[in-house]
């Protein structure tokens, strides 16, 4: 069921999995299955952060996170660092299904905002802490009202730390659209906070 | 350059830097504006969310089980490794951690006269030479623990050793011919061929998404069946799946057409209490979703939208010899039921096998110590503190299909749970000692 490689079939035993190394080694060293683990290791922190920004919930975050790496091992036998850094090829794969899932369940990133960071106690939370939460849930709604693609953009930048040229390949804009939008995304974020900022006071 | 593109690039400049983990001070070309900017992205960057240490491993755990499952497919044949350095390139060393290998537990069996078993299936016992002690050796992980950890057993621990029986694996012969056989009873045409230098025979129908493959394991005659692209496990729209009760049965006729039914098994009832259907794919593999009553997956309370169905059901049947249960890599008899009740991926690594001695073993206490003294199989995570063994039951340990296997040999295996330094959970936990007695 499973294609093998070319670079499996030349795969040559012991895969360093010092963590640091993970990207670099991936590539050198084909993309042997023990490879995999070092590249969940290394890279699930971003993909979760990813998806936990479009879809606003930790709990979803988790499911959808479990999903992006079990398609990416169905597909590894495919996977090709040539084509595309494993960061990227990741969370390309993880766009998708968030894509996928946001158009299925009609739900876009408006979600309670007590649920935005995971942040849920039934303790009063002292002052310090409440005022924190309460700028969370500012953050989150100000980014669930931007347009979709911008949501997009600001989270592969802040969740999955991809630089512009790779967000560029991910989301099929020029890297200096990226940029921009990017730009103009914080501004409009800045811009709904402060306005909160001013009302509160 | 445009002033507005200037302000964009730096601001760029200055966010890889942040991102980066920079401590960065702003000059005084620095615009109010982006300056502000700057300000809210460092904003954002402090509210970031991390997964949480138990997602991480429970995720770690299922995706290492499926490795161990793919395992076979994927790995190399222009030079084999052995089975311990495969397992060992599966799970990452802790840099930290002092690993205890203590794998190759290669049991030094002393026989004089090898009594055979004459038991049940009757028969005059045959005269053979006696195996080997290196053919009764029993190949586990890599034993990997962190250097303070400890034990404690809330499980009563049997200190009575005992007999158990040796198998004989009985090797069949694979060739492209019967591969071919099998491949007509599941609807393949045309004939199959040796692949991977000769460790596997494979047939294909179908082209692209509708590509399916049959490969068998020359080593074991482990059987993988299913379609190429995982789309089909893991559809883009919500497939219509059948209740659990009916892809059981689909399961149960797929495996009886393809003649794949073990010996005991040719009544669905008579295994039914140990087949469970788990729910698979989609959005509903974690654990709370995967419990074998649910009829679909439930919604968790606290969310306003019930999470998607699954893609199929998981139908695991169970994998028994003479009544121990198997564990290990090479013990699986797996099938997915997807998309309008179709079997859409099977995993059948079911191996003849008959008794020919009954050998004493270790008591569970002395396994237990075997195992606080790093002789055993334990994999925990770096910041487990205390392993906390829940059963302990002898089963059957079975290779991975890749591997030729003589004999299946009991070995003690361990349940339970990793506790951090706080006492909580970290994950559950599944580990190995050998069982039979050495003298």
């Amino acid at each position: 069921m499973i294609e093998i490689p070319n670079v499996l079939k030349c795969y040559n035993g012991i895969l360093s999995r010092e963590k640091t190394l993970a990207d670099k080694n991936i590539a050198h060293h084909g993309t042997a299955i023990s490879g995999f683990t070092a590249l969940y290791e290394e890279h699930m922190t971003y993909v979760f952060r990813y998806i936990n920004y479009r879809v606003g919930n930790r709990n979803e975050a988790e499911d959808l996170t479990s999903l992006v790496f079990e398609k990416a091992l169905a597909a590894f036998h495919r996977y090709d660092s040539k084509k595309a850094a494993p960061q990227t090829w990741l969370l390309t794969i993880a766009r998708n299904t968030v894509t996928d899932y946001l158009r299925k369940s009609s739900k876009r990133n408006t979600m309670p905002l007590e649920n935005a960071f995971g942040i849920q106690s039934d303790d009063p939370p002292p002052q310090e802490e409440a005022e924190r939460r309460e700028e969370y849930e500012r953050l989150r709604l100000c980014l669930a009202i931007l347009p979709q693609r911008e949501q997009e953009i600001i989270s592969l930048k802040f969740g999955g730390e991809l630089n512009n040229r790779q967000i560029s390949s991910v989301v099929g804009l020029s890297e200096n659209n990226v940029g921009t939008i990017l730009f103009r995304a914080i501004c409009k974020l800045r811009n709904c906070f402060k306005d909160w900022s001013n009302e509160k006071r | 350059m445009k002033k507005g593109k200037y302000t964009e690039k730096q601001f760029i400049e200055y966010l890889d830097r942040l991102l980066a983990g920079e401590e960065i001070s702003l000059g005084d070309d620095v615009s109010d504006d982006l300056r502000s900017a700057l300000e809210h992205a460092r904003k954002m960057l402090a509210f970031r969310e991390e997964p949480s240490p138990a997602f991480r491993a429970d995720l770690r755990n299922r995706l290492l089980r499926q490795i161990a499952e793919k395992q076979p497919a994927v790995y190399p044949t222009a030079k084999r490794e052995g089975f311990r350095e495969r397992i060992a390139n599966l799970f990452p060393p802790r840099p930290v951690l002092v690993a205890v290998t203590s794998t190759a537990l290669v049991v030094l069996l002393a026989f004089i006269g090898v009594v055979w078993y004459s038991g049940r299936y009757g028969g005059a016992p045959e005269q053979a030479a006696a195996p080997s002690a290196a053919e009764y050796s029993v190949r586990l992980p890599t034993n990997i623990i962190p250097e303070d950890v400890t034990f404690t057993a809330k499980t009563s621990l049997s200190a009575k050793p005992g007999q158990a029986a040796v198998y004989e694996i009985k090797n069949s012969d694979v060739t492209t011919q019967s591969v071919t056989a099998l491949g007509r009873k599941l609807g393949f045409s045309g004939q199959a061929g040796l692949t991977d230098d000769g460790t596997k025979i494979v047939i294909s129908s179908g082209e692209g998404d509708d590509m399916r493959e049959l490969i068998v394991w020359t080593a074991s005659g482990a059987v993988e069946y299913g379609y190429v692209e995982p789309d089909k496990l893991y559809t883009q729209y919500t497939p219509e799946l059948p209740s659990q009760q009916q892809a059981e049965l689909i399961a149960y006729d797929f495996l009886q057409q393809a003649d794949l039914l073990p010996p005991a098994y040719q009544s669905l009832a008579k295994i039914k209490d140990e087949t469970t259907v788990i729910a698979g794919g989609g959005y509903s593999v974690s654990p709370r979703y995967a419990a074998p009553a649910v009829e679909a997956a439930p919604s968790a309370p606290s969310e306003p939208s019930a999470p998607p169905a699954p893609t199929y059901w998981l139908v695991d049947f169970p994998y028994q010899i003479d009544g121990s249960s198997a564990t290990g890599p090479g013990s699986k008899i797996e099938v997915s039921v997807g998309d309008g009740g179709e079997v859409v991926r099977m995993l059948w690594s079911w191996r003849q096998m008959s008794p020919i001695s009954d050998l004493n073993i270790i008591s569970e206490k002395q396994a237990y110590q075997e195992l606080i003294q790093g002789h055993g199989s334990l994999d925990v995570p770096l910041d487990c503190r205390k392993v906390v063994v829940e059963q302990v039951q002898l089963k059957y340990w079975l290779d991975p299909p890749s591997e030729k296997q003589s004999y299946a040999v009991p070995v003690y295996e361990f349940t339970g749970q990793c506790l951090d330094k706080n006492g909580n959970h970290l994950e559950d936990f599944t580990a190995w000692t050998r069982a039979l007695a050495t003298n």
